[in-house]
């Protein structure tokens, strides 16, 4: 067990591991409570768009999905605000649209795209040390614009009504929510790819959800539940020789199962 | 002399081609308790947006405090429905309470003694200081409108704004929530946008009915029992002309 430590790929999937955790719990706790996971689904396909692009002009994909990421997180933003698009149209369409463009620009890329899978459905065995640099910093914003501004998201993802009418931007902090569900997307990309990204901003805060009320400690639990599972996964998947991506996100709901069973249980003998 | 808080002259608005409110105009002064009566969809929530300038009227003018209402809704004391909500949501009483003074505070989070001190005063006026730490989806409908009225109290409002205080509430709790609003109204302007007639008449001084258009009745000091009287009849279906003839007093300007 010890022994695959040795090897760098491993330990850069552990790293990837702690550090996908920290974003996609945290923001994947107000993703759930705000009940925005389909504008979260929304922004992770539009980023394909730029994974694309990064083939086409032969940048690191990962990069050149961050600007689709947030532009996607905006325009949904101002959809809501300034068109009589409703939310989940706009959503739609950015979705389509950037699945679309990354397709295209795949197709005109010189060449062949051979890791184009890794991205589509993940894979934490090939993240790069780049990568980790790429996520420790974004994890540092995340975590930075949570701390500083915690009580303005709690307030409105509660009720952006009164938050607007005390004098919060709601405007400014719902993009700037976005905004960070944009930047955990990118940092979920290489661990579990653009079509399974969903799974790990939802199921381990609705895991912790059955047992920690509270918006601090369900953030602190969703982030301990995703790395714990998340290097479980790993493990599963490095020892039985199956996709990295897919096995995480199927221990996470077998756990997620288990746990829905133990707390029905210890209701219903209450 | 009292000063005007909320003014509003010959207010329309319109969603497309609907007519929501036609010509509304109204007046509330400092220390006023006004009802605003009307059935579901006759332009209540509307004419609230208007008050706080989260809509625009398409002719009419709204002043709030003498000023734009966009500008001056900090004043106001907002209490929304209670409907609107997901009592899911993982936040305790004092946060609620907290989100009251939040808005006057920019790029800092956590409160200070003074706010933590505030929110305790609050919780205390609506009697529920002891449930600071426990979750809002833990409270009785009653208790969470208390926790609301609580809220809007930390804004340190001149003027409490309530939609629909006491819907689904069961009728103990509806009155001590209409004593307790009898009481804040020592200090500050009160405005209930309500569709139930009955609890309202005994508390509030002036009613105001609206369903598209608006009738200002006045003070009901002497036409409570009429009130009653106007709570026999099948609401939904009152075209304004019924609860008019049966207030009985008309103070159109």
């Amino acid at each position: 067990m010890i022994e695959i430590l040795q090897y760098e790929f491993m330990r850069n999937a552990l790293l990837a591991a702690v550090l996908v955790s920290i974003a996609g719990g945290i923001v994947g706790t107000m993703v759930v409570v705000k009940r925005i996971v389909f504008i979260s689904g929304g922004i992770s396909h539009t980023a394909f768009g730029g994974l694309g692009l990064g083939y086409l002009i032969g940048v690191n994909p990962i990069i050149t999905a961050i600007p689709f990421s947030l532009l996607s997180a905006l325009g949904i933003s101002v959809a809501r605000k300034y068109t009589r698009i409703s939310e989940d149209s706009a959503i739609g369409i950015l979705w389509s649209v950037g699945m679309a463009l990354g397709i295209l620009f795949v197709e005109l890329a010189p060449g062949y795209a051979p890791d184009l899978m890794s991205y589509l459905f993940g894979s934490i065995l090939t993240v790069t040390t780049a990568d980790i640099f790429i996520m420790i910093l974004l994890d540092l914003i995340i975590v930075g614009l949570v701390f500083f501004f915690y009580s303005q998201f709690q307030a409105v993802c509660f009720d952006e009504e009164f938050a607007e009418i005390s004098g919060i931007s709601v405007r400014f902090f719902y993009s700037l929510l976005l905004c960070m569900v944009a930047l955990s997307v990118i940092i979920l990309i290489r661990v579990v790819g653009i079509i399974l990204i969903i799974a790990l901003l939802t199921i381990p805060p609705i895991i912790a959800r059955q047992f920690v009320k509270r918006l601090k400690p369900l953030m602190l639990w969703s982030v301990i539940i995703s790395t714990v599972f998340t290097i479980a996964g790993l493990f599963f998947s490095y020892f039985f020789n199956l996709p990295s991506g897919a096995t995480i996100v199927l221990t996470l709901t077998i756990v997620f199962l288990i746990s829905a069973g133990i707390k029905k249980l210890s209701v219903s003998t209450i | 002399m009292k000063k005007p808080i909320i003014k509003l002259e010959n207010v329309s608005f319109r969603y497309n081609t609907q007519a929501v409110l036609e010509n509304v105009s109204l007046q509330v002064e400092e220390h006023d308790f006004l009802g605003i009566l009307g059935p579901n969809g006759g332009g209540k929530t509307t004419l609230l947006k208007l008050i706080l300038g989260l809509v625009k009227p398409q002719t009419g003018e709204i002043t709030l405090f003498g000023g734009e209402p966009s500008v001056n809704r900090h004043l106001v004391g907002y209490v929304p429905q209670l409907f609107n909500f997901d009592f899911e949501f993982p936040i305790t009483v004092r946060e609620v309470v907290l989100m009251g003074i939040l808005g006057k505070r920019r790029f800092r989070s956590g409160y200070n003694k003074t706010e933590i001190e505030l929110s305790y005063k609050v919780l205390n006026k609506v009697g529920m200081e002891s449930f600071a730490e426990t979750l809002i989806g833990d409270l009785s409908g009653g208790q969470r409108q208390r926790i609301f009225i609580a809220r809007a109290l930390a804004t340190e409002p001149k003027l409490l704004l309530l939609d629909e205080p006491v819907a689904n509430i069961d009728q103990q709790w509806q009155h001590s929530i209409y004593e307790l609003l009898n009481g804040l109204n020592k200090e500050i302007a009160i405005v209930v946008v309500t569709h139930d007639v009955g609890i309202v008449s005994t508390y509030i001084d002036q009613i105001a009915c609206l369903n598209r258009t608006m009738h200002f009745h006045g003070s009901t000091k002497d036409g409570i029992p009429k009130i009653s009287e106007m709570y026999q009849c099948p609401f939904e279906f009152v075209g304004h002309e019924v609860p008019h003839r049966l207030l009985g007093k008309h103070n159109h300007d």
